[in-house]
């Protein structure tokens, strides 16, 4: 992992738009700040206001204002500083995801989103929703959840070229790297990488070794990837064989992967921090199951609660721990 | 003498067209009523009856390179006529229950794709802004919405941001005194929604929307200076919803009298009363209008 995944989005968004001028970034503190997590940083110097346009607290209007843009010609790219006020956006997400279906002949209508979720940061019960739930239910959407910096920047590329409604959810601890806090090392996934980084609807496969059965598949998305690898390295250890599924795009998700990985595996451990009725797993449960009937298959969420502030949160979202002892009652 | 008179007088088409417009919206809508009635829509109807001098006034203003932005169905007729959409590919849609009304018929006509919850449309107007004032287009989008929608908390952001970004956009807000059932004086606090927009120091007024003469040079002037400021502007046009809110609704909740004073104040008869006046039209020619209207709405139904 050679750059930071803020890093990777901040030279996406460069390249992105200095290959093409009717891109535009919309959002709150994207100008002089650089994005609240340094995302946007040096690129009001260098495309100008007219295309790196800072707004006042609107995130009832971002959504709205990026679909007229796009029905107008441009490209846009709203950052939602933390998609915990996602919520007050969906109104609109929804109108841009219906009118690829009743206006998508005759208007480009190409809204890219990014915005940071998730907890394992300390921000606590106001800034850790990692819900998905609500969004995987707008019509046509498109939603990624990027764990490797070259997906993330694949991803923010490939979405703007390829138009329709993209969520790119960044994971708050993958943002804010280094953080004292942090509870699981990232440099443990410093020598891995996407194994299709240039297809962005295609799961990754961790490690990238050949076929054969296993005794444990992970499949997760975002920042509970690494948690996977680290309880994927303790599971090895321990003579327990695994592979982690790294979905990246998580609606739809890659549904031929996950199915071939899972049929060569004794078991397989769904992963998320967020409640169940809230995520998107039960849904990937549910297709597991119709396709292999007989497989034997876990899931590990957050708890159905709120996130507490600092170190408590462990209480809540999902751990190592929990995965590790959920993949061993598959293999008992 | 009246207001606008001299320029009936050197303009007498200019109100002769704007008289059949709004004859023919009255009589499209009359007839979608009567179908209603007859069980054979698949849309419900929102009447614009008493207010076609604003639909039919902004859209005689406007250039045909600018964009509308509407709110679905909602008080539209006058703006499809006024914007010379064929009618039958609105019945179509009214009658083949199709997502919208033919989509390349109205775009062609420059709409924008029609916004669904009302005031929903004030973010996508600021969107077409940001986009025709990066390309340099010399377009305004008009954005239309009513005094319900002007309630919303997204109207002070979008004249905000329309402001602060200097965007192209005439803000109409068609007054017509009801949200649904509540009544201007329950529904905002402030004297006027044109004050609104002032504070966000853009120009701003108020003008009389029954009056489609002084609807169309009004708006004509608010044109041509967001046109020439780059800025944008606002206009409320105070009129007033003869009917229900929408076909088959309860309408109950106002006085006769109310509805007998706007009446009187009818935006066809009173251009009927100048034309009169001014001897532009006379009894043979304003009912060869209606007759001309009739024809070409029965052809179409």
């Amino acid at each position: 992992m050679n750059r930071s995944y803020t890093e990777a989005i901040n030279a996406a968004l460069r390249d992105v738009m200095r290959d093409d001028g009717s891109v535009i970034l919309l959002g709150e503190d994207i100008g002089e700040l650089g994005g609240r997590f340094g995302a946007t940083q040096g690129l009001l110097a260098s495309f100008g206001r007219a295309r790196v346009v800072d707004t006042p607290l609107v995130e009832d209007l971002l959504a709205g204002m990026a679909l007229g843009a796009a029905n107008g010609g441009l490209k846009p790219i709203v950052e939602f500083v933390n998609a915990d006020f996602l919520a007050i956006a969906l109104d609109d997400l929804w109108r841009a995801g219906l009118w690829q279906s009743l206006y998508g002949r005759d208007f480009a209508s190409g809204v890219v989103v990014r915005s940071c979720f998730g907890g394992y940061a300390w921000k606590g019960p106001h800034l850790s929703s990692a819900a998905v739930g609500h969004l995987i239910a707008i019509p046509n959407v498109k939603l990624f959840a990027p764990f490797f910096p070259d997906d993330a920047y694949e991803i923010v590329r490939r979405s703007v070229r390829e138009g329709g409604l993209t969520v790119i959810l960044e994971h708050r601890a993958l943002l804010l790297p280094g953080i004292p806090y942090e509870p699981y090392d990232l440099g443990r996934a410093a020598d891995l990488a996407s194994s299709h980084p240039g297809d962005i609807e295609r799961a990754s496969v961790l490690p990238n070794a050949a076929a054969g059965l296993r005794d444990i598949a992970l499949v997760s998305y975002s920042y509970t990837s690494l948690v996977c690898l680290e309880a994927a390295a303790r599971l090895e250890a321990g003579g327990v064989t695994t592979r982690v599924v790294d979905m990246k795009a998580i609606w739809p998700f890659d549904r031929e992967t996950i199915r071939s990985v899972a049929a060569e595996s004794r078991g397989v451990v769904l992963v998320e921090e967020c409640a169940p009725h809230a995520g998107l797993m039960v849904h990937v449960e549910q297709d597991l199951r119709r396709a292999l009937p007989n497989i034997r298959c876990a899931s590990v969420h957050a708890k159905d609660d709120v996130v507490p502030f600092g170190d408590r949160e462990s209480s809540v979202l999902p751990s190592a721990a929990d995965i590790i002892s959920a993949s061993r009652s598959l293999l008992v | 003498m009246f207001r606008n008179g001299l320029r009936l007088l050197r303009e007498p088409e200019l109100g002769l067209r704007l008289y059949k417009n709004m004859v023919r919206a009255r009589m499209f809508e009359r007839r979608l009523i009567r179908l209603a009635q007859e069980n054979k829509l698949q849309w419900p109807i929102y009447p614009s009856y008493g207010q076609e001098a604003c639909g039919i006034g902004v859209s005689a203003a406007a250039a045909e390179r600018d964009l509308f932005l509407l709110t679905l169905n909602y008080r539209v007729i006058p703006y499809v006529v006024g914007r010379n959409v064929g009618l039958q590919k609105y019945t179509d849609a009214f009658f083949h229950c199709l997502p919208a009304p033919d989509s390349r018929e109205f775009f062609d006509k420059g709409f924008a794709p029609f916004s669904d919850s009302l005031g929903a449309h004030f973010g996508l107007a600021l969107g077409w802004g940001l986009a025709f004032k990066s390309s340099g287009a010399d377009r305004v989008c008009v954005c239309v919405f009513g005094d319900g929608a002007a309630t919303r908390g997204t109207f002070h952001g979008a004249m905000n941001l329309s402001a602060l970004l200097g965007l192209p956009i005439l803000w109409v807000c068609e007054t017509n005194q009801y949200s649904v059932s509540t009544p201007r004086s329950l529904l905002s606090a402030a004297s006027s929604f044109a004050d609104h927009a002032a504070s966000y120091r853009m120009r701003s007024s108020a003008v009389d929307g029954n009056d489609v003469l002084e609807v169309c040079r009004r708006v004509k002037k608010e044109l041509e200076a967001v046109r020439k400021d780059a800025k944008p502007a606002f206009i409320e046009l105070m009129t007033y919803r003869m009917k229900e809110h929408a076909f088959g609704d309860p309408d109950d909740y106002r006085s006769v009298s109310e509805q007998e004073r706007w009446e009187k104040r009818d935006p066809i008869g009173m251009l009927e009363r100048k034309l009169r006046a001014l001897r532009v039209a006379d009894s043979r020619s304003l009912a060869a209008v209606h007759e001309e209207a009739f024809a070409a709405v029965a052809a179409i139904i």
